[in-house]
């Protein structure tokens, strides 16, 4: 059994970019498909009848933010500073756009939960051995 | 920006602590709904219809895995372990039990990939800051 454990302490690292690549992942397909799926003016329609505020701004910031900050995670680049965006956008999506924790509600919920969870880690810890910046920008920690 | 660097390395310990909790709740929520909403035998024709094998075996111990799985990942024991079986679980239904990954239905295995990215989390870092696990049962395997 220590053997075990002692293997998947070595594996620290790898999960960061398991974690990195399928939060950029996510992002990417949810950002593809507003913009290409169901386009920026329904986007914005949808979250004025939320009544987000700023509904015009977020409705052109999300989804470029989700599809080039996704594939920016995704690839292991900013992904510490995208990860704050992260963090800050399904943080406020859990407790202020959705804000229905309990009953069926929650199972629209608990992804914007966990998005928000690995988000805090990958901001925290970096974006793990397989990365574009740890290549591109050694040395430059605001770019991990 | 390096203050702003320093301050996110120090919140690592927090990190895996909120998502410990995250999780748990969800495989709680997951676990509860499965053994008293829908109960064992609704949760065995669901498998069964979706050509799973052995249905009825599984139908009883992914409910009682969930459940009791999350509470004792929020509790903060056996972490590694129940990781490890997330990693399964949650891959397999990635790649195999809703593989509709690239299409338009990808959204439906969101969840379920961000749980198996949880459950290696969880499987190679243990619980992190306030567990029981490490505090009781003081074997590295037990985290």
């Amino acid at each position: 059994m220590n053997g075990l454990v002692m293997w998947l302490d070595g594996q620290k690292g790898n999960a960061l970019s398991v974690c990195r690549m399928a939060m950029g992942l996510i992002l990417v397909i949810s950002g593809y498909n507003k913009l290409f799926n169901t386009g920026i003016p329904q986007v914005i329609e949808g979250f004025t009848n939320m009544g987000l505020f700023a509904a015009p701004v977020l409705g052109l910031l999300v989804p470029i933010l989700e599809f080039f900050g996704g594939a920016a995670i995704l690839l292991g680049l900013f992904s510490r500073l995208l990860s704050i965006w992260v963090v800050v956008q399904f943080f406020i999506i859990t407790v202020y756009v959705k804000p229905i924790l309990i009953g069926d509600g929650w199972n629209g919920t608990r992804i914007d939960v966990v998005l928000a969870c690995l988000g805090f880690l990958v901001a925290a810890h970096g974006p793990g051995p397989l990365s574009l910046a740890g290549r591109l920008f050694r040395g430059m920690r605001w770019a991990e | 920006m390096n203050g702003l660097m320093s301050f996110l390395d120090g919140q690592r310990a927090n990190g895996h602590l909120i998502l410990r909790l995250a999780v748990g709740i969800i495989l709680v929520y997951a676990g509860y709904g499965k053994l008293f909403g829908k109960g064992i035998p609704g949760v065995q024709e669901m498998f069964m219809q979706g050509g799973l094998p052995a249905a009825s075996l599984l139908g009883i111990l992914v409910p009682i895995l969930e459940f009791f799985g999350g509470i004792l990942i929020i509790l903060g024991a056996f972490t590694r372990v129940l990781g490890i079986w997330m990693v399964i679980q949650f891959g397999l239904i990635v790649i195999w039990i809703k593989p509709g990954l690239w299409g338009k239905d990808f959204g439906d295995s969101f969840i379920d990939l961000m749980l198996f990215a949880a459950g290696i989390v969880l499987a190679t870092a243990g619980p992190g800051i306030a567990a029981l696990g490490p505090k009781i049962l003081k074997q590295r395997w037990a985290d």
